[in-house]
């Protein structure tokens, strides 16, 4: 990771969902049984159990030897699913907004007891962001091609431009997961056009060209447009019980402190 | 870098250059090409068309850019633009991590070495000499200057202890290379053997000592149980040598100078693999520390202080009426049995309120007046404290309707942790909630959240339910969502968060309404803080051992903080070595008076074919 991008990153970590998840043992509450405080389940007394997690309010009431069960603890799965097609490179601003987001993800799932893993969008898992190769075309779908952990959290960026619903992608990330985010990455470009005249567009990963008049009425057809898209992908998103935040490419220490911290994707560490 | 000088009219006169290349770029123009995502975003109405020309600011394009450059410094040359020589500055990084504690055979720590090696670099550039002392952190402080005078490094090293947990020697030799500039040098003393890819600029001089050494890698103190006379202590002890490494391991009751041993354990510990540990104690309000025997290379993770945990029980009070829209109930409805007081309403026993309760850990049941935490009420309260968190049970009002298996609006919301409502059949009797909608069915919120926007001030939850019609109490939802709303209330209550924190991690305490505003952490030197903002007191934890926290003057909590660090008690990476600067920037040195005029010039050509570049790619 860059160091500016470390040190934006450091005050922060990913703030871990509340919903059970599964991992390696840790400090967050888990999906299983374990030996933490936090109470799960009832089960039947059978010999050998220990006697003080016998709930003796229970045999009171109901004549039936139960044990309380407490919630295991764990370091939680964290899945980071990065969109590493040639969308995200349409200028260097995103590229690097990108990886720096991929990398600080994984630093801050580590920060809040996770153990994180970063994944390709539609490929393999992948061992550094700011050395992963870009690809030309955009994976027929955002779901990595390994199997993603179960009850792990998982964290997607991509910018979520492509032709195709997301949705089903979105509820394929969600399904079986303790925790889902979806991190929308867009050049301030993209969000908001300027009117600026002619101009020859070029798609950054099928070469086709447009040329456009981006005067006030093109501009504010793309701008209801990319509305539609980011409210399509938020519903879809919130169904699958994830967080959606779209976050504009800039500085580390700007892309860091703004929706991400106000979503609660991430909250203050130290 | 000196003052700047311009005095020269020629230079204003060749700064005229400037609007003339912005005045040619406005009067021509060329389609511009852009990299899109998206181009299905742009419709068929924005496709090109023939309209006439109309008047728009100029394109900014590389070629503006350059040319704009190229004029801009032409000025500057004309007006001979110089720098002023300037004293050598000393850039100083010094990794305060815990290793840097660590005292090998010769009995002198690694901290101390790199103080005298930094002292002897500033000695060496000379009595006029400026120094900057960066240290690691996060973020990165500067600790003295930035250029102060070299006889002030001595004190600044001083006050300099290896207990700052986390921080990037990198990070810090980046914040060091900018304070530098281009005429500074930047010495980063560390113990960690250096890279041969070290940070440009930054010169990298190791002073560390590969030792076996042994730690306590975790340690936690934990309640026996619910009601329990006894408690648990759990530590991991990890070895890191070449060879297994034979340890005792001691649990002892510190009263204040006196000590009593509670056990003791041997610990084989082979290299990289922690050992678990766990004993059951009477319990005690007596601090715990686990240490290990024989002391070894790093004292900070041979020993372990636990404070007793503050009690985490939530008091939650029935405010039910007894029979819906008759009134609150009357005197004496909730009498106790066994110091416990009952839920006796009708609306609290078709809620299975008491039973909920029952299963979740932690909860106290308190009386309806009494102060409490958690509120089961039938209509919003006029005052409540700020910390509470209130669940009202609308009674019904307009027609019922009735639901089966509302639908969760937000399922990530920490309320509904675990809660899905499938095959519940809820009657609502409501006209309709205020808030934010967390359960929704037919169009209607049945149950909604309200929270002031800054987070001060109680939370309410209000539902929209008949719950002698529905089968909500009975579904095994309910005590779920019963036992989300009691961990909500325990995280906003006030008091002291975890008594015993790692080195680096957070020290917190919730105002209540009687905690005062001059909140003071004394620490384990004498050192008193003031909190940092926020809605809960909170301190990074900076220093090991014992800290008490003061408000007006009294004592409010203990906090102990210990090292728990595996990658800090790992000394066998640790060496020595120095690696030079990789740019020539790496040594300081006295600057004389310096004409930019040549490096000017060279500028401007550089910037003329970078221009002559962009042209001829954007022809091509």
């Amino acid at each position: 990771m860059r160091a500016e991008c470390a040190a934006a990153a450091a005050p922060f970590r990913l703030a871990m969902p509340r919903g059970a998840a599964a991992g390696a043992v840790g400090d967050r509450p888990g999906f299983g049984t374990g030996a933490s405080l936090d109470f799960q389940d009832f089960r039947d007394y059978v010999p050998g159990d220990d006697l003080r997690r016998l709930d003796w309010r229970a045999y009171a009431r109901c004549d039936r030897l139960q044990v309380r069960l407490y919630r295991a603890e764990v370091a939680p799965w964290v899945d980071v699913v990065a969109d590493l097609s040639a969308s995200m490179t349409v200028t260097e601003r995103k590229e690097r907004a990108t990886r720096d987001l991929v990398e600080a993800l994984v630093a801050w799932s580590e920060r809040a007891g996770g153990r994180p893993r970063r994944l390709r969008a539609g490929g393999q898992p992948f061992a550094d962001a700011d050395a992963e190769a870009v690809t030309g075309g955009d994976a027929p779908t955002l779901v990595p091609r390994v199997p993603l952990r179960p009850r792990g959290v998982r964290v997607l960026v991509s910018d979520l431009l492509r032709e195709r619903d997301p949705a089903p992608d979105i509820a394929r990330l969600g399904a079986g997961a303790s925790g889902l985010v979806v991190i929308q990455v867009l050049d301030p470009w993209e969000l908001d056009p300027e009117v600026e005249g002619p101009v020859e567009l070029v798609d950054a990963e099928g070469g086709a060209r447009l040329e456009l008049d981006l005067d006030e009425v093109a501009v504010d057809g793309y701008r209801a447009r990319l509305r539609r898209l980011i409210e399509a992908a938020d519903r879809a998103t919130r169904a699958a019980g994830g967080t959606f935040v779209s976050v504009a490419a800039g500085e580390p220490r700007a892309l860091f402190r703004g929706e991400l911290l106000r979503r609660r994707v991430i909250e203050p560490w130290r | 870098m000196g003052p700047l000088t311009f005095t020269a009219p020629l230079g204003l006169l060749g700064l005229l250059a400037v609007p003339a290349v912005l005045a040619l770029h406005l009067f021509r123009r060329r389609r511009r090409e852009r990299r899109a995502a998206a181009l299905f975003l742009f419709a068929p109405e924005a496709r090109s068309t023939l309209a006439g020309r109309r008047w728009r600011p100029p394109v900014v394009t590389a070629s503006l850019i350059l040319e704009l450059l190229a004029a801009l410094l032409l000025g500057l040359a004309q007006g001979g633009l110089s720098l002023r020589g300037a004293p050598p500055h000393l850039v100083l990084v010094l990794d305060a991590s815990p290793s840097m504690g660590a005292r090998g055979a010769g009995g002198q720590s690694a901290i101390e070495r790199a103080r005298a090696e930094a002292l002897e670099a500033a000695r060496a550039l000379g009595r006029d000499a400026l120094v900057t002392l960066v240290v690691p952190g996060e973020p990165p402080a500067v600790a003295l200057g930035p250029r102060a005078p070299a006889a002030l490094l001595g004190p600044a090293l001083e006050a300099v202890r290896p207990e700052i947990a986390g921080g990037d020697p990198a990070a810090a030799g980046a914040l060091a290379r900018g304070i530098a500039g281009d005429g500074g040098r930047v010495l980063l003393l560390t113990d960690a053997t250096p890279a041969a890819d070290a940070a440009a600029g930054v010169e990298v001089r190791a002073v560390g000592e590969a030792l076996p050494n042994a730690g306590v890698a975790a340690a936690f103190r934990r309640p026996g149980g619910a009601g329990a006379r006894s408690e648990r202590v759990l530590v991991e002890v990890a070895g890191f040598s070449g060879g297994p490494l034979e340890r005792t391991v001691r649990l002892v009751a510190v009263d204040g100078a006196e000590e009593r041993e509670l056990g003791r354990r041997p610990a084989r510990l082979q290299a990289g693999e922690p050992v678990p540990l766990e004993w059951t104690v009477p319990a005690t309000t007596l601090p715990l520390a686990v240490r290990l025997d024989p002391p070894d290379a790093l004292v900070a993770d041979d020993e372990v202080l636990l404070l007793p945990e503050p009690p985490g029980e939530v008091r939650a009070a029935d405010r039910l009426p007894a029979d819906p829209g008759i009134g609150p109930a009357p005197e004496g409805e909730g009498a106790t049995l066994s110091g416990v007081v009952r839920f006796g309403g009708k609306l609290s026993r078709d809620l299975r309120l008491a039973r909920a309760l029952a299963a979740v850990p932690g909860v106290r049941v308190v009386g309806a007046d009494a102060e409490a935490d958690l509120f089961f009420a039938a209509a919003p309260a006029a005052t409540l404290p700020p910390w509470a968190v209130e669940v009202v049970v609308r009674a019904p009002a307009g027609a019922a309707r009735a639901f089966t298996g509302p639908f969760l609006v937000d399922a990530a919301h920490p309320l509904l942790a675990d809660v899905s409502l499938a095959g519940v059949y809820w009657v609502a009797a409501g006209d309709g909630l205020a808030g934010r909608p967390l359960v929704e069915a037919g169009g209607r919120a049945l149950v909604a959240e309200e929270e002031a926007a800054d987070g001060a001030g109680p939370v309410r939850v209000v539902l929209d339910l008949d719950p002698a019609r529905s089968t909500l109490a009975s579904s095994p939802d309910w005590p779920v969502l019963v036992a989300n709303l009691v961990e909500r209330a325990r995280a906003r209550r006030p008091g002291p968060g975890p008594a015993n924190v790692r080195l680096g991690d957070r020290i917190e305490f919730r105002r209540g309404t009687a905690a005062g505003a001059d909140l003071v952490l004394v620490e384990p030197d004498g050192s008193r803080r003031e909190p940092l903002a926020g809605a809960a007191a909170s301190w990074s934890a900076r220093r090991l051992g014992a800290h008490r926290l003061e408000a007006s003057g009294k004592e409010v909590a203990r906090f102990a903080v210990h090292l728990g660090d595996p990658r800090e008690s790992d000394l066998r990476g640790r060496g020595s070595g120095v690696t030079a600067a990789a740019t020539t920037a790496g040594e300081a040195r006295p600057e004389g008076a310096r004409p930019l005029r040549p490096w000017l010039a060279l500028l401007v050509l550089a910037a003329l074919c970078g221009d002559w570049y962009a042209l001829a790619k954007r022809s091509s």
